[in-house]
């Protein structure tokens, strides 16, 4: 089980959940699979299991656009939250966006690993996971 | 010491001496030219004194006044002793003259000392031809002044006349007693019918002569000149053809005398300035106006960008892993529900597309048909159109238009905004009570202000303030949101020269405020 991997996903889209999960299982990756309608509900799912490593992803994939908490405010509470929290979380910022600004904002930001156009595809997860495993 | 006491105890007695008369041989003839020459002596030594008392007194300003009380002390004290002298002739009271004699003797002596201390300073004293001199020296040192001071009043004189500004002296009746050739050019009059004459006087408005007043009188009461533009004072006379002046008013006040107060009117004419001036701020504000426009149609722009960007494409970012998706799959059963997802996602697309085009629409449509509307009229369609929800939710629904019952606005427009209002404060209502909405209309300096107030969650404008008016922002856990209708009432009520704002208290309900017409 050590090599369990826990993705998080942070999408209001329900058919974008749905696409993602069928590519992260035709990856072959041991995993599990937290999803999240927005960042708010992911804030306080964080906050909750911050001292509690097992529980927390290793990878977080955030959308940009979404109701009451969208990618930006999630970063910003993230910042805020992030010292209190027990483990070293990759977070990867996944948009339909192919908006030149909102690649280099997110460039910006330290936290975010990469910055992804939608859809994902499986040899860039195949990626991502290897790289968090490691 | 014996004869001193006994020749003061016996001073005025004759003992042991003859009278005059008897000692010696006096003819009568001696005796008398003698007697008679004292007597004229005495005379003459006490009229002196009068003459010079009377002199001194009259002339007071007369220098080394004691040297002549002490002369006429002392031709006094001579003149008694040639009176006492012709007394001895028949009483010889030697005793007496002989301390008469003394004390005109003391009283000479000091009279010489009084001479000789003021004889330095007498010489100093001007003769009259020597005053003369220097009377003429100073006439003719001032006359040529007086020339001096012609020549360049002269040529001041000229200087102000030649002056191209009007330049106008007035007294503390604000009466002109100076005002330059200047004038004529101006006003066609000559300066002479200005002089003595205020300018109410002179037919000028009341109210411009009174604001001139009160910048006289503040100019005298700060002793600050003070400079203002004011237009020709004729109010008769159309924009294009007005004249421009700058006013200096300059106070001249003599600190010592209230009624010396003057002032200085110097009136510069600056219609080709000013002119300009007026041309440059209109142009200004001209490319004020068309860099507002810019900047709101490439904000416009931006928002395009980011809709497609985001909101298109999302859903053909979909489809393709959908499709991906389908292909790979083996499973019929898995192969239909991924159909049945497509379907799910082209009519997603197909809304975004709806409302992108509305929004187009909107943005483009800036001269609606406008007609007169009620507001009662109006919210009672959209009250009907809404009939379900209100009965399920027990909305209660209130209004007042009496302050402001009509609006010459889009019809279409009206009727969405007042439906995008009322759907969203019963969309957003509170579970814990029932939905109360309240309209109401106002008319504030001649705009037409709408507010909508609700008692429903109210929302957390520290949050999403920013937002709030933003596509495809939703803030509450509500499937029904899409995030669309305060956009698009935004850009209504904008696309219509208005403006719309919300405050909000959580829990406690919105109130959203429309201004139609808002003033720039």
């Amino acid at each position: 089980m050590s090599n369990l991997s826990t993705i998080c996903v942070i999408d209001d889209d329900k058919i974008y959940q749905l696409t993602f999960k069928k590519v992260v299982q035709a990856t072959g990756f041991n995993h599990q699979i937290l999803i999240f309608y927005n960042g708010e509900e992911a804030i306080i799912f964080l906050q909750n299991k911050a001292n509690r490593p097992e529980e927390l992803p290793d990878v977080i994939f955030l959308d940009i656009n979404m109701p009451i908490m969208d990618g930006w405010d999630f970063m910003e509470e993230y910042i805020q939250i992030k010292p209190r929290i027990g483990k070293q979380i990759s977070i990867y910022m996944v948009s339909s966006s192919v908006d030149v600004r909102d690649l280099e904002r997110a460039k910006a930001i330290a936290e975010i690993s990469d910055y992804l156009i939608k859809p994902v595809t499986k040899e860039q997860l195949i990626q991502i996971l290897g790289l968090a495993m490691n | 010491m014996e004869q001193i006491f006994d020749f003061f105890s016996k001073l005025f007695s004759a003992e042991g001496f003859p009278a005059r008369w008897y000692c010696g041989k006096w003819t009568d003839f001696h005796g008398w030219l003698y007697i008679l020459s004292d007597l004229m002596i005495w005379g003459a030594y006490f009229t002196i004194p009068l003459l010079m008392w009377y002199f001194v007194r009259n002339r007071k300003d007369v220098p080394h006044q004691p040297v002549f009380w002490w002369f006429m002390a002392f031709i006094s004290f001579c003149g008694t002793t040639h009176l006492v002298d012709v007394i001895i002739f028949w009483d010889p009271l030697y005793r007496l003259s002989a301390l008469l004699r003394f004390l005109t003797a003391v009283v000479s002596w000091l009279t010489v000392l009084a001479l000789y201390r003021a004889i330095p300073k007498a010489l100093k004293l001007k003769t009259p031809a020597e005053l003369e001199k220097i009377i003429a020296e100073k006439t003719q040192a001032s006359e040529i002044v007086n020339q001096k001071l012609k020549e360049s009043e002269a040529q001041f004189r000229t200087l102000v006349n030649s002056n191209p500004d009007i330049i106008a002296k007035l007294d503390h009746e604000f009466k002109h007693i100076f005002v330059n050739d200047a004038v004529t050019r101006e006003t066609g009059l000559s300066p002479n019918h200005f002089m003595g004459k205020t300018y109410r006087e002179l037919d000028y408005p009341s109210h411009r002569f009174q604001e001139l007043i009160e910048k006289i009188e503040e100019a005298w009461h700060t002793k600050q000149n003070i400079l203002f533009e004011t237009d020709s004072w004729d109010e008769n006379i159309p924009e294009d053809d007005k004249t421009y002046f700058s006013l200096q008013i300059v106070p001249l006040i003599d600190n010592a005398d209230s009624i010396k107060k003057e002032v200085l009117i110097v009136n510069k004419n600056i219609t080709v300035q000013k002119r300009l001036e007026l041309q440059l701020k209109a142009k200004i504000k001209e490319l004020e106006t068309l860099s507002n426009e810019l900047g709101v149609q490439n904000k416009q722009l931006e928002e395009f960008a980011n809709i497609t960007s985001h909101n298109l494409r999302a859903p053909i970012g979909n489809l393709n892993a959908l499709y991906d998706l389908y292909l790979n799959e083996t499973d019929e059963d898995e192969r239909v529900f991924y159909i049945e997802k497509f379907g799910d996602v082209s009519k997603n697309l197909m809304y975004t597309i709806d409302d992108l085009a509305e929004i187009v629409r909107i943005k483009r449509d800036t001269h609606m048909e406008r007609e007169i509307l009620y507001f009662e009229t109006k919210l009672s369609h959209v009250v009907s159109s809404l009939t379900g929800q209100i009965l399920e939710t027990g909305a209660e629904i209130n209004a007042d238009f009496s302050a402001c019952p009509t609006i010459e606005y889009s019809k279409v427009y009206l009727e969405s905004i007042l439906l995008n209002l009322l759907s969203n404060a019963i969309k957003y209502r509170s579970p814990e009570r029932k939905p109360k909405i309240f309209f109401r209309t106002q008319n504030i300096d001649q705009q037409i202000i709408l507010t909508c107030e609700d008692n429903g969650l109210g929302i957390d404008l520290q949050k999403y303030g920013h937002k709030i008016f933003k596509l495809y922002k939703t803030f509450h856990r509500n499937e029904d949101a899409r995030g669309i209708g305060l956009y698009i009432t935004k850009n209504q009520i904008e696309a219509l020269g208005g403006e719309i704002s919300i405050s909000s208290e959580i829990n406690v309900g919105t109130t959203f405020t429309i201004i139609f017409n808002k003033k720039a």
